[in-house]
């Protein structure tokens, strides 16, 4: 037989093998839910996810039947211990499961059940609730303190495609950080671009400009921002951040700030609006986010010590202060929203809800960077009256921190280190109008080991309405 | 033609497979280790969107051979016999001369010299994709000849001459300084890595150490795992406590011995640290090297998920099965017998005038057991002359790491006799050897007399002389 009749004889069987439609027949059953990675036992997720392919590590054939109202509704073989289901399909399973539970029946074949075994079936919820379609998010090695390449790039939710939005390439590898949206639009973002030529690149209205914020108001440099929803202010904390490193087996490294302050850019002015109640050296401002109407700022606020050696003595609250978007001014009143004094602990990222009722930070012993304190956790308050809201669901023995409201304020994604402790991972949970969240689940992969293996950890997770379009040549003769 | 290439092969391989395994066999070790190869898509686009990115990937392919000497060296030769052969076939077509077949080893003999100073191989695939090209060129432009002829003298030319460039490109690389010191501070790594000490202080003997500062710091490192530390470091060359380590380093160099060191000390989360900032120095942003570091520490931190993490990571290249599964044991064992370690958050990194003595004395703070860290921090206060402190933390040491110890090492004695000249009751609660105390009265003697170059000649290596250095 010719080499190329071989091949296309054997192709076929294979072809066929893999197309076979569950002829295999299952040994036995158990009572437990199948050990599937990522978990999406009872999970809550939209109607217009990418498709939860999951996988059970040491089996090799593996079988997930999606019923809906108790009919099957799609079958899907894989092997490698993996479920890939296919896209087209699956958005067919959503759109008839909105406002329903998908029950899943996982059958698998392996090495320690090689006549394979059926598990208790399990069931996620259908939120009629819609994600944002986009997710922008930066991608950097976690943590310590130099790097290669960094970027920060958007993932389109309802399939796998990433997409980079901007690397440091552009910047002869420097540093890419902290974007921001304006109101959750993909035409108005902005980043930093530190190292040689650097400064804060705003993309909006089809251009980019870069602007240095070094040279504008009272002369520091622009680290968090946060853009005002209607576009017109960013504010921006202005941080010195240094980090200390610990050898032993415990915390890895403190972040830490010696000084930090508080200024509004005007983004159609070009000037920057500052308030001498938040910029002198008796307290450290940081982190500040506004709320949904654009008249208030929330952010997190600290008494002074001596870094690295006092960073448990340093704890953050969460002030309030009123803007005037008008006249580009602070309000007189401040008010306290978390006091770490009474409350305990140290309050980081502020981010207030879309209808303006909760407050959900990140808390942790001390300090201002969650992110390396395993203790961390997302926390939420009412804002009518104060009162803390159970968040627990979206916790874990490690390190919860940066998190954001999705636009409609039914979702919430937020950075976790659970899975192994060092590389933050980003979870999406529901949330419903009164506060209660469910448990979240990961952001699916087409390779569900796309979450072990990926040499990069997710920072500042930021949910977009639609795909951003950089304009790549003009942003790199931006740094020529 | 065929004949010609034959011949020429026939000296160039055996001569440079040679020549790379004798001669660069520590270097050929370090390209690989600072390398990275991965089929995980988050490597391979990231190499895609870098320039070069395709020769660079094709290049990390080719460098996880070499970790395999044997593999290294025949790569190696490969890349010149590949110009070999297409400077053959140029100088065939456009000569058509058989006495000049050997002018294809001057280009070979120029690539052979420069190869040497490449850390990488990327330079060596341009050089063949460029002689192919040539060679694709001259053939295209050039007629078909019947081939040479062979002419009187023919068999010395094609072979000796060939030989002697190559010989004489050999001897031009290894007449660059930089080559060889390169070579032999890689040696000393590797030992470092394979934790050879003896080996280490084999090679790296005192009149080496006194003029290497990077391989003194691997003496250093090798005494102190030895516990012989204090019994010699004076010896080495050392001129302050920053011999030690490479403070707030930012090179390969200093990010690899720095690693080295943490592991010695135990201190994992800084290998890990330092490991991460190699990775991020090396061409790929990624090496070999760090990732089988940081692996093999968190096996030891008792971090399984970060552990099989790596595992995983390293199995996506072409040569690491083997590394992984020779892993595997102690994994198993990790999952049987979970390690629970303290959380002891010790500062690292200090970036004050004395960040060895600050990171060592904090290490010291949370484990006051570790007799390595204790040697360290005790030669480092006496190599910046800080008797005072020497004087107040000798009594914690010796209480833990040398308790009822008859003899003390050589340099804790001399720093002792030198304490004992303002309190001479400390020479009664520490055993110091009747001939130290001999020799410290003659020094002293010579001191007060004012004769300050006999003293110091006479007890050249020891710490008086060190520490009168100035008088």
């Amino acid at each position: 037989m010719h080499i190329l009749t071989r091949i296309f004889v054997i192709a076929a069987l294979v072809f066929l093998c893999a197309c076979s439609d569950g002829a295999a027949t299952v040994g036995g059953k158990s009572d437990s839910p199948p050990p599937i990675f990522p978990d999406y036992v009872s999970v809550t997720v939209p109607c217009n996810i990418a498709p939860l392919n999951f996988s059970i590590r040491g089996t090799d054939r593996i079988r997930a039947e999606f019923a809906v109202s108790g009919s099957g509704r799609l079958k899907v073989e894989g092997r490698r211990g993996m479920v890939d289901i296919p896209v087209d399909e699956w958005r067919g399973l959503m759109a008839e499961a909105a406002g329903d539970s998908v029950r899943v029946t996982v059958s698998a074949w392996g090495a320690l059940n090689p006549e394979g075994v059926e598990y208790s079936p399990f069931s996620f919820y259908v939120s009629r609730d819609s994600v944002d379609g986009w997710l922008a998010y930066r991608l950097i090695e976690p943590g310590y303190e130099g790097w290669m390449q960094m970027g920060i790039y958007q993932r389109d939710l309802s399939s796998f495609d990433e997409k980079v939005l901007v690397d440091n390439s552009v910047n002869g590898m420097g540093c890419v950080n902290c974007h921001s949206f304006a109101g959750y639009s993909p035409e108005r973002m902005l980043f930093h671009a530190r190292g040689e030529g650097g400064g804060t690149v705003f993309f909006e209205g089809g251009g980019v400009e870069k602007v240095d914020l070094a040279k504008v108001g009272p002369g520091k440099q622009g680290v968090y921002p946060m853009w005002s929803p209607d576009g017109r202010y960013v504010a921006f904390s202005s941080n010195s951040t240094f980090q200390s490193f610990f050898g032993g087996h415990g915390q890895v490294l403190e972040v830490y700030d010696q000084a930090s302050d508080l200024m509004v850019y005007g983004v159609q002015t070009g000037e920057m609006a500052v308030d001498g109640r938040f910029q002198t050296e008796d307290r450290w401002e940081t982190f500040p986010a506004w709320t949904p109407d654009g008249r208030s700022l929330v952010f997190c606020s600290a008494e002074p010590h001596s870094m690295p050696l006092e960073r448990e003595k340093v704890h953050y609250d969460i002030l309030r202060v009123g803007f005037d978007p008008e006249t580009g001014t602070f309000g007189e009143r401040v008010d306290t929203l978390y006091n770490a004094r009474v409350s305990g602990g140290s309050a980081s990222f502020p981010r207030v809800s879309p209808d303006g009722r909760f407050l959900m930070f990140a808390r942790a012993d001390y300090g201002t960077f969650p992110i390396w304190h395993d203790e961390a956790d997302l926390a939420m308050i009412r804002l009518d009256d104060g009162v803390q809201v159970d968040v627990s669901a979206l916790n874990s023995t490690l390190s919860e921190s940066c998190h954001e409201w999705s636009s409609s304020g039914r979702w919430v994604v937020i950075g976790s280190r659970r899975l192994d402790g060092r590389y933050t991972r980003l979870f999406i949970a529901h949330v419903s109008p009164e506060g209660v969240c469910g448990k979240p689940f990961l952001l699916p992969q087409r390779d569900p080991e796309h979450n072990m293996w990926r040499l990069k950890s997710y920072n500042v997770p930021q949910f977009v309405r639609g795909e951003v379009r950089l304009p790549q040549r003009d942003l790199k003769n931006l740094f020529k | 033609m065929k004949k010609i290439i034959s011949l020429h092969s026939a000296v160039l391989v055996p001569v440079l497979f040679l020549f790379w395994l004798l001669a660069y066999r520590n270097t050929m070790w370090w390209m690989e280790g600072m390398s990275f190869f991965s089929t995980l898509p988050d490597f391979a686009v990231l190499q895609a969107r870098l320039p070069a990115g395709a020769v660079k990937y094709a290049a990390a392919y080719l460098l996880q051979f070499y970790h395999s000497a044997v593999a290294g060296a025949l790569l190696q030769t490969l890349y010149a016999w590949i110009v070999m052969v297409c400077a053959d076939v140029v100088v065939w077509r456009l000569l058509r001369r058989a006495d000049l077949s050997w002018l294809s080893f001057v280009p070979v003999g120029i690539f052979v010299a420069i190869q040497c100073r490449y850390r990488t191989v990327d330079g060596s695939l341009v050089w063949c994709l460029a002689a192919i090209a040539a060679a694709v060129v001259s053939v295209c432009l050039t007629r078909r000849t019947d081939g040479y002829v062979i002419v009187r003298g023919f068999w010395r030319r094609a072979v000796i001459v060939p030989l002697l460039l190559l010989a004489a490109c050999a001897a031009v690389s290894l007449s660059i300084r930089e080559n060889r010191v390169r070579e032999r501070v890689h040696r000393t790594e590797r030992l470092a890595e394979n934790r050879d000490w003896d080996r280490i202080l084999e090679i790296v003997r005192p009149e080496v150490s006194a003029e290497d500062p990077v391989r003194r710091r691997y003496a250093l490192l090798a005494m102190a795992e030895k516990g012989m530390l204090a019994e010699n470091f004076l010896r080495y060359g050392v001129k302050g406590s920053e011999d030690f380590f490479f403070a707030g380093s930012n090179d390969i160099v200093g990010c690899n011995f720095n690693a080295l060191l943490a592991r010695s000390l135990g201190l994992e989360n800084e290998t890990i640290h330092q490991s991460f900032q190699l990775n991020s120095l090396s061409p790929l942003g990624y090496s070999f090297r760090s990732m089988r570091r940081i692996t093999d520490a968190f096996l030891r931190d008792g971090n399984i998920p970060l552990a099989e993490k790596y595992m995983r990571i390293l199995l996506h290249s072409t040569c690491h099965k083997s590394w992984v599964e020779s892993r595997v044991g102690r994994m198993i064992d990790l999952m049987q017998n979970p390690v629970e370690r303290d959380r002891d958050n010790i500062l690292t990194c200090a970036t004050n005038d004395e960040p060895l003595l600050m990171d060592m004395a904090c290490l010291y703070d949370a484990r006051p057991d570790n007799r390595m860290c204790a040697d360290i921090l005790l030669c480092g206060l006496l190599a910046s002359r800080q008797m005072d402190r020497f004087a107040l933390l000798f009594p914690r040491v010796y209480a833990s790491a040398y308790p009822g110890r008859d003899v003390l090492p050589r340099y804790y004695e001399e720093a002792l006799l030198v304490l004992s000249r303002q309190n001479p009751d400390i020479l009664d609660r520490y055993s110091v050897s009747s001939f130290r105390r001999e020799a410290f009265g003659k020094f002293a003697e010579l001191m007060d007399a004012g004769r300050y170059d006999d003293a110091r000649a006479a007890y050249p290596d020891s710490y008086w002389s060190y520490l009168y250095a100035a008088m």
